[in-house]
């Protein structure tokens, strides 16, 4: 995600609140929801690229907006499907390698030109890597980018990570008036728990109004249920700020990157790479009216 | 340097383990504290009896702490202090020990006065050190920190004794102090992918202990906290029980091929690569005169290690796989056994021996071996090579790379005075690689 770097950022981690619920339950009314799309990544034959009617998949090593480190590549080292203990999943990769003047490799993956949801449940089932300045992420960027230009075009990360601190994610927005240091975020962790001994879910349910932030939950018979919505984020929360810029389609990324101003720091002797981040699948699904 | 640790008490083995067998039903002693405002309950002090360890380096402190009424301040002695030169000793619990179960790591606060790089652990008692853990090198600073030691597996620990041991040497002859606080065992829930350091052993078979091994562990900050860990914490496994297989912390190398030894409770492991061993020898021990066998009683007049100058570059060391004893010569161009004082073996009709490689054979690839008997006045006469005898093995069938080959070798017609063997490079092949690594068992005249 590209941020300006002339605000220092001070990230909501000292107030972070762990397993807070921020609504009561009498607050979320039941939806009934219905899959419109996704991919399960389970590719035949194994060690295979991504699907390329879904995903473009992403090269290249200038920073992208963030001071990142790594270079992404095309190659199934970096990039690939492949089953693992069983489950099908999309492996993106980060190698320690000198590659076209970069220290590292990496996977990026988005879904730009092929598709493009507004509003729905998104929600993506993750196992995500370890150490030190590894900066996995699952988020959007609004399709109009090419013409609006960031932030106007928004941005929602629905899940992104510090490999140094596993037991931590965070959810936030970006917009104009509130963007780089100034998102909309919040950190959501467990004290006895890290994110990256097994898989977990991360979703939002993105309506005109609002975006709300889920960890764990999962979609049962229709039914969004279990887990936890740590955040909800209203039109209300940028008045005053800038412009609520989510009522238009936006794209699918994921990928891992590596240093850069968000994770702060990049890899050190403790990282020990490879390191995968493991996606089981993304689907979306539209609430049934 | 640290010094090792010694112990005036030792308790057998099996006798801790029917302990164990009845605490496990009853030990309730779930008590995780070591060192929080004081002595936690029913622990004890105990400095290393080694004669070394200055028994009185532990204090109270009630001004220096990181939280509540006080911390455990080490004093360090100089290492000219008449009572002792270093500080270590095991915080440990007699009696019932503690079921440490239900935890998964040791955590302290600690700092020094001065840079320090301590040992430091647990699992080590008067009870033994079946389940140690060490930090080796463990660097202090003057201000507070969390230190994090993960427990390898818990469910071993149901009756542990040794709860802390540490061991401090002073900087450059000077003494210094050491703070620990809040020592406990806890269950933090976020202490994660435990490894076991990869390593291989390339062997021909036989028993050996597992040993220590070392494993890391990821922290919760991004660390990697590697400890140098008992091997009983680990259920082992075999993949390739033919090869080898693992029991009571025991490796048994059975025969030649690839095995890897891993456990559930980490990754990695370790990869026997065994070559095998020799088919033993069935000969009767009375029609045998052996010189280099771990299965006869081997002649005293046999002198592996003899260099014959200037022009032997043939290295000689032996190597033990398991319990066998096999010899290994390096850059071998010639290399004689000398029979000191001249050896009869009148009587026999043949001399074995088993020889194995791992050069490439070619075509040709030859092992030479000469028998020289010095005649009836025992004495070598090196201008009658007349006694020699020249035995060349060809390479194929008989001669294989990684592979033991058995040989026999016809004997001299006269034999009551044989003064040395002497196994031999083929010249011509030499120049192009030939066999520089050859390994040599089971050397004996037989009838």
């Amino acid at each position: 995600m590209k941020i300006i770097i002339n605000i220092l950022v001070v990230i909501s981690l000292i107030s972070v609140a762990f397993l807070v619920s921020c609504t009561d339950s009498t607050q979320i009314k039941q939806r009934s929801w219905k899959i419109v799309w996704q991919d399960e990544f389970n590719s035949i034959p194994a060690d295979s690229l991504p699907d390329a009617t879904k995903w473009n998949i992403r090269e290249g090593g200038d920073g992208w907006g963030n001071q990142e480190k790594e270079f992404y590549t095309k190659r199934k080292k970096n990039v690939s499907i492949d089953s693992v203990n069983g489950v099908g999943c999309l492996k993106l990769t980060v190698r320690a390698e000198s590659y076209s003047g970069s220290g590292w490799t990496s996977g990026r993956i988005d879904s730009k030109g092929k598709y493009e949801p507004q509003y729905g449940l998104i929600i993506a089932r993750i196992k995500l890597p370890y150490g030190t300045g590894l900066w996995p992420a699952f988020w959007m960027l609004g399709a109009n980018i090419d013409s609006k230009t960031w932030p106007q075009c928004g941005e929602v990360d629905i899940m992104e990570y510090k490999g140094q601190e596993p037991s931590l994610i965070h959810g936030t927005i970006h917009g104009p008036g509130y963007y780089g240091g100034g998102g909309i975020t919040q950190s959501y962790g467990f004290i006895d728990m890290r994110f990256d001994n097994d898989y977990h879910t991360f979703a939002i349910v993105w309506t005109e109004n609002g975006i709300d932030f889920y960890v764990d939950a999962t979609v049962e018979n229709g039914s969004l249920s279990g887990g936890t919505l740590y955040r909800r984020i209203t039109s209300d929360d940028v008045s005053g700020k800038g412009e609520w810029v989510f009522n238009h389609s936006f794209y699918l990324l994921l990928n891992v990157a590596v240093g850069g101003n968000y994770v702060g720091l990049v890899p050190n002797a403790n990282t020990l790479l490879p390191q995968t981040m493991y996606v089981d699948y993304v689907r979306v699904y539209e609430e049934v009216k | 340097m640290l010094l090792g640790v010694f112990f005036a008490l030792m308790l057998v083995n099996c006798s801790e383990r029917d302990l164990t067998q009845i605490q496990q039903a009853a030990n309730t002693n779930t008590l995780g504290d070591v060192f929080i405002d004081g002595f936690s309950s029913g622990m004890d002090w105990g400095p290393f009896s080694d004669g070394y360890a200055k028994a009185t380096v532990l204090n109270s402190d009630a001004e220096v702490k990181y939280s509540g009424k006080a911390s455990l301040r080490i004093d360090v002695p100089n290492s000219n202090d008449p009572n002792g030169s270093y500080a270590g000793g095991i915080l440990h619990v007699p009696g019932t020990g503690r079921n440490l179960t239900g935890y998964d790591a040791l955590t302290f606060y600690a700092k020094a006065s001065a840079g320090a790089s301590i040992e430091i652990g647990f699992g080590l008692s008067s009870y033994g050190s079946k389940y140690k853990v060490t930090i080796n090198g463990l660097k202090l600073s003057n201000s507070w920190t969390k230190y994090t030691l993960p427990i390898p597996n818990s469910a071993k620990l149901t009756n542990e004794h040794g709860l802390l041991y540490f061991a401090a040497n002073p900087i450059n002859g000077n003494g210094y102090s050491i703070w620990l606080d809040d020592v406990k065992f806890e269950k933090l829930g976020t202490v994660s992918h435990p490894a076991i350091k990869d390593s291989t052993i390339t062997c021909f078979g036989g028993k050996s202990t597992m040993g220590n091994l070392i494993e890391s562990f990821s922290l919760p900050n991004g660390d990697i906290q590697k400890m140098v860990v008992a091997s009983s914490y680990f259920n082992f496994v075999s993949n390739n029980t033919a090869v080898a297989t693992y029991a009571n912390d025991t490796i048994n190398v059975l025969g030649a091929g690839t095995a890897k030894i891993t456990a559930n409770e980490a990754t990695g492991g370790l990869t026997i690569k065994s070559y095998g061993l020799p088919i033993a020898p069935t000969a009767n021990a009375s029609n045998v005169i052996s010189l280099y066998s771990d299965v006869y009683t081997n002649s005293t007049k046999t002198d592996i290690y003899t260099i014959w100058l200037p022009y032997q570059t043939t290295v000689v060391a032996e190597v033990k796989s398991g319990s066998e004893k096999i010899i290994h010569y390096t850059k071998f161009n010639f290399v004689p056994v000398i029979l000191t004082g001249t050896l009869d073996i009148t009587g026999m009709t043949s001399l074995h021996l088993d020889i194995f490689t791992t050069n490439t054979v070619i075509a040709n690839t030859k092992f030479e071996v000469q028998i020289k008997d010095f005649g009836t006045n025992g004495t070598e006469d090196t201008s009658d090579p007349s006694s020699n005898i020249v035995v060349t093995m060809a390479s194929n069938p008989k001669f294989l790379t990684s592979s033991w080959v058995s040989v026999e070798v016809p004997l001299p017609s006269t034999k009551a005075h044989i003064g040395w063997i002497c196994f031999k490079n083929d010249d011509v092949l030499a120049a192009n690689g030939g066999l520089t690594d050859v390994f040599v068992d089971n050397v004996y005249f037989h009838k």
